[in-house]
Parts: C-alpha cells; sequence; structure tokens
C-alpha cells in the first residue's frame, strides 16, 4: 500500500506541471500532498516521511536544487501536518491539515532556496502563504471527498 | 469543514498580511553595505554611483546606486540570480551574489565608516 502511495504522488507532482503555473517562484498546486496527508493519517509519520523522501528524491532528477527545495519543503510539511493530526483531531478537518501542510512545505522550501541562492527571496513568504492557504484549501477539499471512500474500500481506519 | 479549519485559514492569511506588511512599512533605507571576501563597503544611497567589486575566484559584480536604490547591475557568475533580485531600497533589504560571496544589505541612515579593508 505504502508502495502505491508513494508512485501516487510522484505521479501527481509530475501530472501538476500540466496545470497552469502559478505566478509565484516555486508555488505549486500540490497535488501531491493529498498522498502524504492521507499517509499521515491512515497510516503514521514514519509512512508520511516515507512519501516525503520518495517525492524528494524523484526530484532531485530534476536538479540538486530542486531536490533539496522538495526535501526541505516536505520534511516541514510532513512534520507540521503529523503534529496538527496529533494535537488537533476533532476540531480539524483534512482541510485545516492541509493548509498547515502548504504553509510549510512554502516555507521549508523558501529557506532552502534562501541558502542555495539568495536571502532577498524571503520577500516571497507572504504571496507563498497566501498561495497555501488557498491551494491547501482546495487539496484539502479533494481529499475530505475522497477519504470516506478510501475508507469504505480499504477498511481503513483514521488514527 | 471543521471551526480549526476556518482558524488555520483565517491565521495563515492574516501572517501573510501581516508580513507583508511589514515588508512594506521597513521603512527607507538610508546606506547600501556591501559585503566582500576582503572589504566591507558602505554607500550612501542619497549618492548615485556605479562601483564594481571582485569576489571569490575574480568573479567581478558591478553595484549600482540609482535613485535610492541600490542593485546588483551585472555580474559574472553563472545564473545572475543577484542580478535578478532588482532594486533594493527598505531598511533590512538584501541580495547576494553567492558565487562571488559578495552580499549588499540595506541598512539605516547613521554614521558609520565608508569603507573597511581588511
Amino acid at each position: 500500500m505504502l508502495g502505491v502511495l508513494c508512485g501516487l504522488a510522484v505521479a501527481l507532482s509530475f501530472l501538476e506541471g500540466w496545470l497552469p503555473a502559478l505566478p509565484l517562484p516555486g508555488a505549486k498546486w500540490g497535488l501531491s500532498n493529498l498522498v502524504t496527508m492521507t499517509a499521515l493519517s491512515l497510516f503514521g509519520l514514519p509512512q508520511g516521511l516515507a512519501v516525503t523522501v520518495v517525492k524528494a528524491g524523484f526530484a532531485f532528477f530534476r536538479g540538486g536544487a530542486a531536490g533539496w527545495m522538495s526535501l526541505a519543503g516536505g520534511l516541514c510539511s510532513t512534520l507540521v501536518m503529523a503534529v496538527a493530526l496529533r494535537l488537533f483531531p476533532r476540531r480539524l478537518s483534512l482541510v485545516g491539515v492541509s493548509i498547515l501542510g502548504a504553509a510549510g512545505h512554502n516555507t521549508g522550501q523558501l529557506l532552502a532556496a534562501m541558502l542555495l541562492f539568495s536571502p532577498a527571496l524571503i520577500r516571497y513568504l507572504p504571496w507563498l502563504w497566501l498561495a497555501a492557504g488557498a491551494c491547501g484549501l482546495l487539496t484539502g477539499l479533494v481529499t475530505n471527498l475522497i477519504f470516506p471512500a478510501l475508507q469504505r474500500n480499504f477498511s481503513l481506519r483514521r488514527e | 469543514m471543521k471551526v480549526g479549519d476556518w482558524v488555520v485559514l483565517a491565521a495563515t492569511w492574516l501572517a501573510a498580511l501581516g508580513l507583508g506588511l511589514a515588508f512594506l512599512l521597513g521603512g527607507k533605507g538610508g546606506m547600501a553595505v556591501v559585503t566582500t571576501p576582503t572589504e566591507t563597503v558602505t554607500l550612501p544611497l542619497s549618492h548615485d554611483t556605479v562601483r564594481t567589486f571582485t569576489g571569490r575566484d575574480g568573479m567581478a559584480v558591478t553595484i549600482t546606486v540609482a535613485d535610492g536604490a541600490v542593485r546588483f547591475a551585472s555580474s559574472e557568475c553563472p545564473d545572475r540570480v543577484c542580478v535578478h533580485s532588482g532594486a533594493l531600497s527598505r531598511r533590512g533589504a538584501c541580495a547576494a551574489c553567492v558565487p562571488a560571496g559578495i552580499t549588499v544589505t540595506v541598512a539605516a541612515t547613521g554614521g558609520g565608516v565608508d569603507a573597511i579593508a581588511d
């Protein structure tokens, strides 16, 4: 199952390149976050991290910088989401978790970019958080729609 | 969607707004501090000037001050990220040419030396 999720995450990362790009450097729709969230809430942190690392591994094929940014963003995002899922299981649905994950990913990724390229990049952070709110909301709503179906078909409980 | 989701969304957008405003209201800078591997130079933003600095591996960059802002006008580095950072005029703004090891930071006006050579 974990292998399937990893493959799905990489596929989604690739496919969202076909969607119109967002007008911000490094901003993505974040569809593959859906898979990380699923791995986190159905299985746990180790599995969520596994998906993150596999995604980053594939990003390294596109370039060292891209790989490091994906890893930094992914780790930040996955850890934030794991904490959110652990601390607020009742008050947050996957939408809130998704938004936090998106914001975390953008922040981690920007920090890596600032280290790799220039600290001046910090000026993009407010815009990236704005995008994280919107894209996190979108992917969260999509996940909320398919999650019940996943639970029914695979008889898996949400942690 | 649950209550917490709205809280997270609002908090994220408020944080974005707050940070954005903080950047905008940073206040106009008075001088640019250029740091290279061999020297630190202060350029007042009130005087238009063109200076060339040599960084690591003999890489040269040209830094200009014009209209109260400082920028990397040109550079011998491969990616020109420094040049694309644009013009800096607000306190705290900075840009760097990482391959050359040269950074430019905008600081408030205030006493200080014009140049320090190691």
